[in-house]
């Protein structure tokens, strides 16, 4: 496991699968190798308590990591991840005079995995119970631990297929994290972390911000 | 461009083997004591009767923590927002680097069963479970030491240990304990579809007798 840096792809155009196309290309003309799909998931459970203390319970499945469930826990001031075995699934419904899931919330990045040298890509086309939503792009450097010894080459790989779509700076979350090793919950956690963005529904045209591109 | 049409997804995996009754979320259990001082007969009886009889038993050292989450700002209405749910954290304290377990028990089925069936999931978790909870509302309840021996016939687990308090400055060899006996268990972690090995269950009880009386011992008919 290496460090991972997730990264929403601006589809202006609202097409989908033309935009995912064109990463495909990009990243085949760069020597890429297809190998396999991947889905990660996410489940927003909500209190239902009379008290106003509100609490998101998100649970998440990632494909790379099949036999697990990460319930991420936020209360509005901090986040707990718990990695769980995914039996944990089963206890939810035993929770849901507490917590409970919107159904239509469901969503989810589905897409191919491909394989450059020490990079691992992953293009998931992000949909909100069936609806196409947006493009989340994933890359993962395995050689290195630590976001802070590895941003500025993976910056640079990033931009080659992607453009300018990507910062110069670290995303916020790997900000607050740069020198810890990263663990497969940091993954889920960014994932958490632009599911909400999308939920929102701030994303298509958010993004195009201009950076130092390639 | 060859490529999967799906990926297997954890949640389907899952619904098919509910639909299918072959997860492992049943446990037949039979409970009974022993007086310390007899304590060596038993175990001897037992490494009889259960598998590896040439090898001494395996040692346990395990602190159960149990949590109870309910909506505790609520009035105090029927149903399960007021009674709760009880999550016991469990993790081996002579093995430090395993996993948690986090463990739900449901109450004990009705019905005539050789011995008593409850709905069990056990799950093993990272080792944040306990400040997990207790940001999910839940609180802690009550926490104990079970130390003990571990064996096992077959798919049935035998355990006889004894309970001990906690309490602030407690050493690991130096422990209070709760009574002067030892709780001997038997239990097995089956499916809805296979319930053929209650029986064995209470085979395994029959041969322990008179040493150890073994019974279904429902905790809702043991008034405080």
């Amino acid at each position: 496991m290496g460090v991972t840096v997730l990264q929403i792809f601006p589809d202006s155009s609202r097409s989908g699968c033309l935009e995912t196309e064109k990463l495909h290309k990009r990243i085949m003309h760069l020597d890429a190798v297809q190998c396999g799909m991947f889905t990660v998931d996410c489940d927003t459970c909500y209190t239902v308590t009379q008290t106003g203390n509100n609490r998101k319970l998100h649970i998440v499945h990632n494909s790379e990591t099949p036999t697990t469930t990460y319930a991420i826990l936020d209360t509005g001031t901090k986040q707990i991840t718990l990695s769980a075995d995914y039996l944990f699934d089963l206890l939810l419904p035993r929770l849901d005079f507490m917590y409970q899931s919107k159904k239509n919330l469901k969503i989810e990045s589905k897409g191919a995995k491909y394989e450059i040298g020490d990079f691992v890509v992953k293009i998931g086309t992000v949909t909100m119970s069936g609806h196409y939503k947006a493009i989340l792009v994933e890359v993962e450097y395995l050689p290195c631990h630590t976001p802070a010894l590895c941003w500025s080459l993976m910056r640079e790989f990033m931009q080659s297929f992607m453009g300018s779509c990507v910062k110069p700076t670290l995303p916020s979350y790997l900000q607050n994290r740069l020198h810890d090793i990263h663990t497969p919950q940091d993954t889920v956690q960014q994932y958490v972390e632009k599911f909400n963005e999308i939920r929102e529904g701030t994303t298509f045209a958010g993004t195009q911000t201009t950076g130092s591109g390639s | 461009m060859a490529m999967p049409v799906n990926v297997p997804h954890v949640g389907e995996n899952l619904e098919a083997a509910m639909k299918s009754q072959i997860v492992p979320d049943q446990e037949f259990l039979l409970q009974g004591s022993v007086l310390d001082t007899s304590l060596g007969v038993v175990i001897d009886r037992l490494r009889g009767l259960c598998d590896n009889a040439d090898i001494l038993p395996e040692t346990f050292h395990d602190h159960e923590v149990v949590f109870v989450l309910k909506d505790f700002s609520a009035m105090s209405t029927p149903g399960p927002a007021s009674q709760g749910v009880m999550l016991r954290v469990r993790r081996a304290m002579d093995y430090p680097d395993l996993p948690y377990q986090l463990r739900y028990v449901g109450y004990p089925e009705l019905g005539n069963y050789p011995a008593l069936l409850r709905n069990c999931l056990d799950i093993p978790v990272s080792n944040n479970v306990c400040e997990f909870l207790t940001e999910l509302g839940a609180k802690l309840d009550h926490e104990f030491i079970a130390k003990g021996f571990i064996m096992k016939k077959g798919r049935i687990k035998v355990t006889v240990f004894k309970m001990y308090k906690m309490g602030i400055g407690m050493a690991k060899d130096n422990l209070e304990q709760m009574t002067m006996s030892h709780m001997v268990e038997l239990s097995v972690l089956t499916t809805k579809t296979d319930m053929s090995v209650a029986e064995d269950l209470r085979a395994l009880a029959d041969q322990l007798k008179p040493l150890v009386q073994l019974e279904r011992i429902d905790y809702r008919r043991l008034g405080p």
